[in-house]
């Protein structure tokens, strides 16, 4: 055996300089591929899984991947077989991932292998893509070693053959800089015996002094060649190293307990991100804290479409708009096998469906209404009903209503507004209105293809599906009105308002569950409405458009202030939204979570921002403002509206603790003034409390 | 191969901040010991259960995120995991120990307090109540 070759060992950052002090004199520099050239966002055997999945989805009859370890196993036990008559042939032990993808297929039990094993290694190549991206830097490293004149060529321990690998490095932009590959399973010698190496040296007609090595594995790209006489520049990367050992651990970790799934898709999203900016403002923050949120929430939407035979989907404005964007770009990628049904953006809102929805102008009928916002004023209620002013209220006059903008109190028992709804004048005059409301809204309805398919989804953000309730009301007279299923962010579940024929589900959150935790979403709902919110404002009514291809257009109106927010403050949070979608959709092969099985990180991360909210975004909640468009017409603020002083002074001592709390309750997002006070744990002793005081709250069966 | 360094730092997940993850822990474990949680146990498919990540797992993954570089590289995934364990067991042992604390303290809290009452009852009337800490059969006569 000749001289030793010499080891040096440097990380990424060191390489440049190291390549320039080591590469003199060398005619080639050969490197690794994997982990060097290209590094990985998943473990290379988590790629295998993934390509199980695919195939036991493939050759089972129904379409699903349940027993994909079976079929993971018996690529196991055909990679020794092919390692063992490798070994006989007297080559080293390698595989060529074709050759074993026939055999693979064919014990998963397909009727034609050839075929699979084509669209199986199709498969396994888009993954290997997806699960590599180059190391960051390492493009302008090899430019300049070009630009010097080296010949640089590259050298791999892989299945996959020599065009696969350099489509890969095509792929990632690296390709241009090699004049010649060598890989273990098209030269049937390996990195780690030392035979590739010596291949490489003859092919390239070189001795062991004119090659310089560079890699990663110690034994296989640093003892084998140094061995030989081949100089080798080994990368040793802490960094990198750490990035490994947490990819790895989540990988074991979610394998085991599902909690960790979410924060393993997290981990092979946002690591390493080409899209994401590293660092952004509070609302760009927001932004990467809610596109995982509402990502998962359309793939909810897609799996409960399937599960329910729902034939048309519809967005409902305004945060619907979000999530149809979500939903098609994951559609465009997914493809037709998705078989999802054709999706539509409906312009409704609470004031533009309430009327149709009446059954009559009476006490009960308003009660969906006065319910969550009683004491109203006439004004008010007739702007609720939309009904025009100037023909209702001179007939509220005879009724004794001097003043419309007085309090009604109680509805119910306010006797000039029963003499009011009594009024058969009202009455005639409402049941126009309410018929001519109706019919534009069903022909708007009709257009977008509500009445199209026997059951229909309505994708909404939440929270007590009021437009569903109004919409099944307001069509159930259509001799074809469909079946109804909302499909809700957060819902929070008012039983009295349930309909036949009409169901509705909750995501993130579903009271009926009656689960505390997951309440969490309802703690900061204004969060996620004024951050999903389409910009174009309000619904406000419908008008005709004759001629037109939807015959019916929405009137819609822009508020000043949510126009604001909405400049100012919502551009971050979509371009965050939309950097992460793009990240998303690009490691969407590797990316098997359910929605269900990533819900329970995604609750952890809600609970870290709205139980313990950063100070930055505590304050930064001051700016945001949101129009409320039905029940009150205000504008919501988020500074704090109690009083310490009536709190603490206005009754006995003993129940001043008591007394602090529910002043904090009725706050929007109490933690987050809490977190504005600067107290050190108040954050801490109000979670505890809260959760004592919601603990006790059994819900009733 | 002059110039600036050409090898950008690298972006890992950026970890969040020890206390909320700390204090959401414990209100999930104060939470996971109520009556609603029961409810919704007993009332729940088995999929809707929130999964309770184990102590270790967590800390495991901190410290993978928070100790430097070279230290979890030098260190490795199985020492940092018997690492992680015996943090864990350590907040376990303190929990216990925490408990024990708390429970005696009420105790003589309680044992205190119910002395009291028996006090001010014998100072204000005739004394026919049983002792504190009386047997069920001293407390029956009275």
């Amino acid at each position: 055996m000749g001289e030793r070759g010499r080891l040096a060992v440097t990380d990424f950052r060191g390489l440049r300089a190291a390549l320039a002090q080591r590469s003199a004199g060398k005619r080639v520099i050969g490197f690794d591929v994997f982990d060097t050239l290209l590094r990985r966002r998943v473990e290379p055997e988590t790629v295998k899984d993934l390509a199980a999945r695919w195939l036991a989805g493939r050759v089972a009859p129904d379409g699903s991947d349940r027993n994909w370890r079976a079929v993971r196993e018996h690529r196991r036990r055909l990679e020794w077989e092919h390692y063992v008559a490798a070994e006989r042939a007297g080559d080293d032990a390698e595989y060529r991932l074709r050759a074993l993808a026939v055999d693979w297929a064919a014990a998963a039990g397909a009727g034609d292998p050839a075929a699979l094993a084509g669209e199986l290694v199709a498969h396994e190549l888009t993954l290997e893509q997806c699960a590599t991206f180059p190391t960051p830097g390492i493009a302008a490293v090899l430019a300049e070693l070009r630009a010097a004149g080296r010949r640089l060529v590259f050298v791999s321990d892989s299945y996959l053959s020599l065009d696969d690998l350099w489509a890969l490095l095509r792929q990632h932009g690296l390709a241009e800089y090699f004049a010649a590959g060598f890989c273990s399973s098209e030269a049937r010698r390996t990195k780690r015996s030392g035979r590739l190496f010596r291949h490489v040296l003859q092919t390239e007609g070189l001795s062991a002094r004119e090659l310089l090595f560079v890699g990663d594995n110690p034994y296989s790209d640093g003892e084998t060649p140094s061995r030989l006489g081949i100089d080798v520049l080994r990368i040793d990367d802490a960094e990198e190293a750490r990035r490994r050992l947490r990819l790895r651990c989540l990988e074991e970790l979610a394998a085991r307990d599902r909690f960790w799934i979410g924060a393993l898709q997290r981990e092979i999203v946002e690591s390493e991100p080409r899209h994401l900016r590293p660092a952004g403002n509070v609302e760009y923050r927001l932004g990467r804290l809610l596109a995982p949120q509402f990502i998962m929430f359309t793939r909810w939407v897609m799996e409960q479409t399937r599960a329910l035979g729902l034939g048309r989907l519809l967005f409902l404005s305004r945060e619907g708009l979000t999530f149809l964007r979500i939903y098609r770009r994951l559609a465009g990628v997914l493809g037709p096998r998705a078989g999802l049904p054709p999706a539509a953006y409906v312009a409704v809102s609470r004031i533009a469906t309430f009327l149709p929805s009446l059954s009559g102008l009476d006490i009960p009928a308003l009660r969906r209404m006065l319910r969550q916002y009683d004491n109203q004023t006439l004004a008010h209620l007739l702007r609720n009903l939309s009904l025009p002013p100037d023909e209702f209220l001179p007939l509220a006059r005879r009724h004794g209503f001097d003043d419309p903008h007085a309090p009604l109190g109680t509805a119910a028992t306010c006797a000039p507004l029963r003499a009011f709804l009594a009024d058969p004048e009202v009455q005639a005059r409402f049941t126009a209105h309410r018929d001519r409301a109706r019919a534009l809204l069903c022909n708007y309805l009709r257009a977008k293809g509500y009445f199209a398919a026997p059951a229909v989804g309505l994708v909404d953000i939440g929270w007590k599906a009021s437009i569903q309730d109004n919409l099944v009301r307001a069509t159930a007279d259509v001799p074809d009105h469909p079946t109804v299923h909302g499909l809700y962010f957060g819902l929070w579940h008012i039983a009295e308002d349930d309909v036949p024929g009409s169901f509705k589900h909750g995501y993130l959150a579903d009271t009926r569950r009656g689960d505390w935790l997951e309440q969490v979403v309802f703690k900061n709902g204004s969060v996620f409405e004024m951050f999903s919110s389409a910009g174009h404002g309000g619904v406000v009514g419908y008008a005709p458009r004759p001629g037109a291809r939807v015959p019916v257009r929405p009137l819609l109106q822009v508020e000043p202030a949510e126009r604001l927010t909405f400049r100012r403050y919502a551009t971050d949070v979509f371009r965050a939204i939309d950097d992460y979608l793009r990240e998303y959709l690009e490691r969407l092969p590797l990316l098997v979570g359910t929605p269900a099985a990533c819900r329970p990180y995604l609750l952890d991360q809600l609970r870290r921002y709205v139980l313990y909210p950063r100070l930055d975004d505590a304050r930064a909640f001051l700016r945001y403002s949101h129009v409320e468009s039905f029940g009150v017409f205000h504008q919501t603020t988020y500074e704090f509206k109690g009083s310490w002083r009536r709190a603490l002074l206005g009754g006995t001592p003993l129940g001043a603790v008591r007394r602090v709390l529910q002043m904090l309750q009725r706050e929007f997002w109490p933690e987050a003034y809490l977190r504005r006070l600067r107290v050190p744990l108040a954050n801490f002793v109000y979670d505890l409390l809260d959760t004592r005081y919601a603990g006790r709250q059994v819900p009733a069966p | 191969m002059s110039g600036p360094p050409s090898f950008p730092r690298p972006r890992p997940v950026p970890p969040e901040p020890l206390l909320p993850l700390l204090f959401r822990r414990i209100s999930f474990a104060y939470y996971r010991r109520s009556e609603r949680y029961r409810w919704y146990v007993a009332h729940s498919p088995i999929d809707d259960i929130h999964p309770v990540p184990a102590l270790a797992d967590a800390l495991l993954l901190e410290l993978l995120s928070r100790l430097p570089a070279r230290a979890v590289r030098a260190l490795g995934l199985r020492s940092l995991r018997g690492l992680a364990r015996g943090l864990a067991f350590g907040v376990r042992c303190l929990e216990i120990i925490g408990k024990y604390l708390f429970l005696s303290a009420r105790s003589v809290y309680r044992a205190l307090r119910r002395l009291g009452r028996w006090a001010r009852r014998t100072r204000s009337g005739p004394a026919t109540a049983a002792p504190p800490f009386a047997t069920p059969a001293e407390r029956a006569h009275g």
